[in-house]
């Protein structure tokens, strides 16, 4: 479904991802590890429109989408999670959701998907007219989930959605993921938490200073090895 | 960091190419009569308003729209102590006591006059150095427009919208031109000073400055203050060249200009500052000779006036929109020479390319 | 009591002028960061649109001078700032000189620098007395006409998708493009909308006065940007309540100034906002946009 094809990424003359190459297929949960500053949320930042491609394709089922603005990205249906939970603060938390429908023309089934979402995560529904400010941050991540898919995404890049969430949490995160990946919904997860990834992904990439220094089909990484990437220890 | 002089070399080299540039446009300026020798005094006085304006602006990245202020409190001050006593019974007939018999030679005028420029500086400065970026350029046109009312209205010692007039023996160009040199030699020892150099860190990364001790409210609040000394003396010369002012002198059209010139150049660099302010004046000298109505090839445009400001504005316009470093891409004559070894960790960053959004998509507009 | 009571009226009147353009100034800066010094230059089309229509009905008249400065707002969004979109907000506010300087210019290349007089609605001019109290009819029509925006404003902004896309995007540009908001559209209308306001606020100028000059623009963009900076940048509520504040000091200054200081009203006005930012640099009420970014 998606193809990244010797991506490279900059900031002014700061390289942050070169030549980077992965796929992601149609039901499949992708991870993308790797320690901080590796270069996983300027990946998500260049397959979602966030930030210029400098180098390289971005391919969804074989349109291109790298030189399109985010806002039309998101039309052909890349959604974006970013990390640390971008609600619109100011605006109520049915605003939020509504925001997330922009893309959609079928007005009649939104009703119906954001009736669903609550469901979904059901503090949404009782903090349905507040600010989105006022939400904890696990509700705000909630929040933002369910923004993403109001947009009714084919594919779903999420980063570090369990950063600084308490284990309860967190659970449930990774719950909502295998509930999504159940509904037939692709996702490219980028994450910290490693073992939690290994767990739910059907296959890992691992980047490391920009680069691309593993790549796993599911159980082929133990978090012993993942964790010796993690340190820089072992080339693979 | 070596204690090496290299730069200071370096520095040297690049202030006597700047001033042989500027003899040189004046010599040019010399030659065609009257009405263009006018033009070059001006050209020069404008110099030293924006190499003045870029000692504070370039390396503090604080833009500012105020410092015409201090160029208007200089030229007061000048027309008020340099006024022959019967002009000044005349003008200012409610002036207190102490200023009513003063005639101060042009030398101690200007230096009064940057002086008193300073100090205001420096009182606006304890608020105004709290405050960075977008903010603390607001600021400034508030203290623009403060001063401008005050001007308008303290009719005791600035006789109000009227404005005064000064008769004295204007400056002669050789003397401008000396005035300018020596603004150009001050504001790139600036740069190369300590202070200077605290203040160009904090300009590209504040954060990482502060981190390394500079204290930045310190080192801008200095910069800030000598570069309202050098706008105090230019509005002394000011006033002494063009004889006459009044409040509208020292307000939008001219902080316009002095922005335009520092803009096109280049705003973090001296060279900038100096070709900025020669290509818009020849410029501006050319729309005006088409202004005042020409022909060209049996083609007659006729006069219309406002033509070399709309000039001028899309001039600015295109530099921004295509350019918007300006013509040196903000870099000083002598880094432009290739230099393999160096070239890298001197060059500076884009303006401010930190403290804006983030990086727009390629693709960022849409059709 | 009727000391009272026209005090109050003045403070509303001035103060709904400058909520009108704090407001067109808020909203653009929100949603771009963008200052527009060229909001007077808005109005000055304006001005200028009234001047040359006066011979219509004063119904076209009126239409025709908003509708002319809402297209002006969009071309000058289109043409200068739309390429540099993105820019740190001094290169911006560098821009929108640079356009106020322009179109100031043009428009002395047009009419000349020469005062002109329009008189389209006579009745501005004309005044009731309700129980010892005399109001001018301008000051009604100003009152009323600013109520009836703000409250249409507030409608638009909560109420249609497009206004709560235009909040999300004040709020946080980038996040609100990846939901889909698309960009040149939500900037258009916001720039559509402060020239809305600013047609409205150019037909209450002209006919307050009668005068039209190509500076005509410039004390209702500087006492604008000072009720929007007063309300904190940016934000809306900030820039209703800050023009209201700084038509009740105005009130209150020209009351209270001996008559030696009466000139330094402004002088006043502009120090204290000097001050107002120093201490207090996010305005009154913080805001978001004005805080730096991470
Ligand atoms: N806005 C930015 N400006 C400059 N460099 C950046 C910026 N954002 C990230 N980087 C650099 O790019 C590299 C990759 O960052 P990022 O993609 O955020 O990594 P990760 O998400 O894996 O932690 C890092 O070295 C970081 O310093
Ligand atoms: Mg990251």
């Amino acid at each position: 479904m998606l193809r990244v094809e010797g991506l490279d990424v900059q900031y002014g003359r700061i390289r942050a991802v070169r030549d980077v190459s992965l796929e992601v297929s149609q039901g499949e949960i992708v991870g993308l590890l790797g320690p901080n500053g590796a270069g996983k949320t300027s990946t998500l930042g260049a397959v979602s429109g966030r930030l210029p491609v400098a180098g390289g394709r971005v391919l969804l089922e074989g349109e291109q989408l790298d030189g399109r603005p985010a806002e039309e990205i998101v039309r052909r249906g890349v959604s974006l999670v970013p990390e640390g939970r971008h609600v619109f603060a100011t605006l109520t938390v049915a605003e939020n959701l509504a925001i997330g429908a922009t893309v959609r023309k079928d007005r009649a089934q939104v009703a119906e998907d954001i009736e669903r979402q609550l469901e979904r995560f059901s503090v949404l529904r009782r903090y349905y007219r507040s600010n989105a400010g006022k939400l904890s941050g696990g509700e705000q991540q909630q929040l933002v989930i369910a923004r993403a898919l109001l947009s009714r995404p084919r594919l779903l890049l999420l980063d570090e959605p369990s950063l600084g969430l308490s284990p309860l949490l967190v659970d449930l995160v990774f719950e909502t993921i295998e509930q999504l990946r159940a509904e037939g919904l692709t996702i490219l997860l980028v994450e910290q938490n490693a073992s939690r990834t290994v767990e739910v992904a059907d296959r890992c990439y691992v980047l490391r200073g920009g680069e691309l220094v593993a790549h796993a089909p599911r159980g082929d990484l133990s978090p012993e090895e993942l964790g010796d990437i993690y340190l820089g220890a072992g080339e693979r | 960091m070596t204690t090496s002089t290299r730069p200071w070399l370096r520095a040297g080299v690049l202030a006597a190419v700047l001033c042989a540039l500027v003899a040189l446009a004046t010599l040019l300026g010399t030659l065609g009569g009257p009405r263009l020798d006018r033009a070059t005094g001006i050209a020069l006085i404008m110099l030293i308003v924006v190499v003045g304006l870029k000692i504070f602006v370039g390396d503090s990245g604080i833009f500012s729209f105020g410092h015409v202020a201090f160029m208007g409190v200089g030229a007061y001050t000048t027309a008020i102590v340099m006024m022959a006593p019967a002009q000044r019974a005349f003008q200012l007939p409610e002036l207190p006591g102490f200023l009513a018999d003063l005639e101060l030679s042009a030398f101690e005028a200007a230096l009064l006059s940057g002086v008193v420029a300073a100090v205001f500086a420096l009182l606006v400065s304890l608020p105004l150095m709290r405050l960075s970026g977008l903010t603390a350029s607001l600021a400034t046109v508030a203290l623009l427009i403060t001063c401008h009312s005050v001007l308008q209205n303290a009719d005791r010692f600035t006789r109000g919208s009227g404005g005064l007039i000064l008769i004295v023996e204007p400056p002669a160009l050789l003397t401008l031109l000396v005035c300018a040199c020596v603004t150009i030699v001050a504001a790139l020892a600036f740069r190369q000073s300590r202070i200077g150099l605290r203040l160009a860190a904090s300009r590209e990364d504040e954060v990482a400055a502060r981190a390394i001790g500079v204290r930045v409210w310190w080192e801008r609040g200095i910069a800030f203050v000598v570069s309202a000394f050098v706008l105090g003396v230019a509005g002394s010369l000011f006033v002494r060249y063009v004889g006459s002012i009044n409040p509208d002198s020292f307000f939008l059209s001219l902080t316009f200009t002095a922005i335009a010139m520092l803009v096109v150049g280049g705003l973090t660099s001296v060279s900038g500052a100096v070709i900025g302010t020669i290509v818009v004046s020849v410029a501006l000298e050319v729309l005006r000779v088409i202004e005042s109505g020409v022909t060209i090839g049996g083609l007659e445009i006729p006069s219309r006036s406002g033509l070399a400001s709309v000039g001028l504005a899309l001039v600015l316009l295109g530099v921004l929109l295509l350019r918007p470093a300006g013509i040196t891409g903000g870099r000083e004559l002598s880094e432009l020479v290739p230099r393999r070894s160096r070239r890298a960790e001197q060059r500076p960053a884009e303006p401010d390319a930190r403290t804006g959004p983030p990086p727009v998509p390629v693709g960022a507009v849409e059709e | 009591m009727t000391t009272v009571l026209q005090f109050v009226v003045d403070a509303l009147t001035a103060g709904s002028f400058y909520a009108l353009f704090a407001l067109g100034i808020a909203l653009i800066f929100g949603i771009m960061q963008l200052v527009n010094f060229a909001h007077g230059e808005l109005i000055m089309v304006g001005a200028y649109t009234i001047f040359l229509t006066q011979a219509w009905p004063w119904q076209a008249t009126l239409l025709m001078a908003v509708v002319a400065v809402a297209v002006m707002a969009l071309l000058m969004e289109r043409a200068a700032f739309r390429p540099i979109r993105g820019a740190n907000p001094a290169t911006l506010l560098i821009t929108s000189f640079a356009v106020s300087f322009l179109l100031q210019n043009v428009a002395q290349m047009i009419f000349t620098t020469l005062p002109k007089s329009a008189d389209v609605v006579p009745l501005f001019r004309s005044s009731v007395t309700v129980g010892g109290l005399t109001v001018g009819w301008l000051s009604v029509v100003t009152i009323l006409a600013t109520a009836v925006l703000l409250v249409a404003l507030a409608l638009f902004m909560t109420r249609t998708r497009a206004g709560v896309q235009m909040r999300a995007a004040a709020e946080d540009f980038e996040m609100a493009r990846l939901c889909g908001v698309r960009s040149n559209r939500v900037i258009a209308s916001a720039f559509a909308i402060g020239g809305l306001l600013a047609g409205v606020g150019a037909i209450l100028l002209v006919g307050q006065t009668g005068g039209i000059s190509l500076g005509i623009g410039l004390t209702p963009v500087l006492f604008g940007f000072t009720a929007a900076a007063i309300g904190g940048l940016g934000s809306l509520p900030g820039a209703v309540v800050g023009g209201y504040v700084l038509g009740v000091a105005t009130a209150l200054l020209q009351q209270l100034l001996p008559y030696e200081l009466a000139g330094y009203r402004d002088a006043f006005l502009f120090a204290g906002v000097f001050a107002l930012m120093a201490l207090r640099p996010g305005g009154l009420f913080r805001v978001a946009a004005l805080s730096p970014r991470v």
